[in-house]
């Protein structure tokens, strides 16, 4: 994974196979505390213990392949920068994963295209509900897919007019908490 | 730099949407379109599928392709990721490799629009003799 924004995907995909109707995804940077990093929490089927105790293990996965690299490779990524991984779950209820990393780590890689990864998920699973919160220091912007098909009044979310504008409006409000 | 885009201009965006009568719902009807299913597990993300899936659906607005494009599991065909699977109407599934946006394109142009095969086909629609003598 060459960005933060990728594994965010790769988690947000584990929450979509583990059956959540609803997602949401925090991403924060905070200069004051020299960190950064972001949550993925669901309402998904969840994990046992032993499934939980094994997550560290590379050729351990309840996917149908040998290997279950995604969780690892994002705690070898926040641990070398300084950071943490930390998962919470509990059957029939959900899963939580924070991940953080030093923000002027030089081993940190690049937070990356998080607008792409939202976006490649509101195409691909129209009907789960999405919640997006992006903050930058005390600032926040935060974006539901509730409101959104509220306004739409059963207009596909995946049309590729309402992508496109939801791009748009996420990328300007993202760019005014930059400033 | 101008206003930025508030739920206000959703709602005028929705209304322009729905006066138009060729909007129709593409989940009813997908048989007719061609369909695309990227693969966006853990080894696809990490090649590319998050440009691949983003490019295929950006492309296929602007140059007016009726088509579904969704997500899926790993396929298996790691070694080739990104991976695709496209359907044309009426005709067998075909599984890509190594999409990237160069691929997608010439996927787009040659094999969706014109029927024209091209390199990267991963071979999982053959059939053996037993399959084929049943």
């Amino acid at each position: 994974m060459k960005e933060i924004a990728l594994h965010i995907l790769d988690i947000a995909q584990n929450s979509v196979n583990a059956g959540a109707g609803e997602i949401s995804i925090e991403v924060w940077k905070n200069e004051k505390d020299n960190r950064t990093g972001f949550r993925v929490r669901d309402n998904g089927k969840g994990m046992d213990l032993e499934t939980l105790n094994r997550l560290n293990d590379p050729f351990f996965t309840t996917g149908n392949k040998k290997t279950g690299l995604g969780i690892p490779l994002l705690r070898q990524h926040a641990e070398a920068a300084g950071g943490i991984l930390h998962v919470e779950s509990e059957i029939n209820k959900g899963t939580l994963i924070r991940a953080e990393f030093e923000l002027d780590h030089l081993d940190r890689q690049p937070m990356g295209d998080v607008l792409s990864t939202l976006i490649s998920l509101l195409r691909a699973y129209p009907e789960r509900e999405w919640l997006f919160s992006y903050q930058v220091n005390d600032r926040e912007y935060s974006f539901n897919t509730r409101d959104i098909k509220t306004e739409l009044d059963g207009l596909p979310v995946s049309h590729p007019r309402v992508i496109r504008f939801i791009r748009d409006m996420l990328q300007e409000n993202m760019d005014a908490l930059s400033k | 730099m101008g206003k930025v885009k508030t739920l206000d201009d959703l709602r005028k965006l929705k209304d322009e949407l729905k006066s138009k009568t060729s909007l129709r719902d593409k989940s009813e009807h997908p048989e007719s379109m061609v369909q695309i299913k990227v693969a966006m597990a853990t080894c696809c993300i990490a090649s590319g599928s998050r440009e691949t899936i983003n490019y295929l659906a950006d492309e296929l607005e602007k140059r007016n392709i009726e088509a579904v494009v969704t997500q899926t599991g790993c396929m298996g065909y790691c070694y080739a990721e990104p991976t695709i699977e496209v359907t044309l109407p009426g005709k067998e599934p075909i599984i890509f490799g190594y999409v990237d946006e160069k691929k997608a394109d010439e996927i787009i142009e040659k094999y969706i629009r014109n029927g024209e095969l091209v390199e990267g086909i991963i071979p999982m629609n053959y059939k053996n003799i037993e399959d084929t003598t049943k």
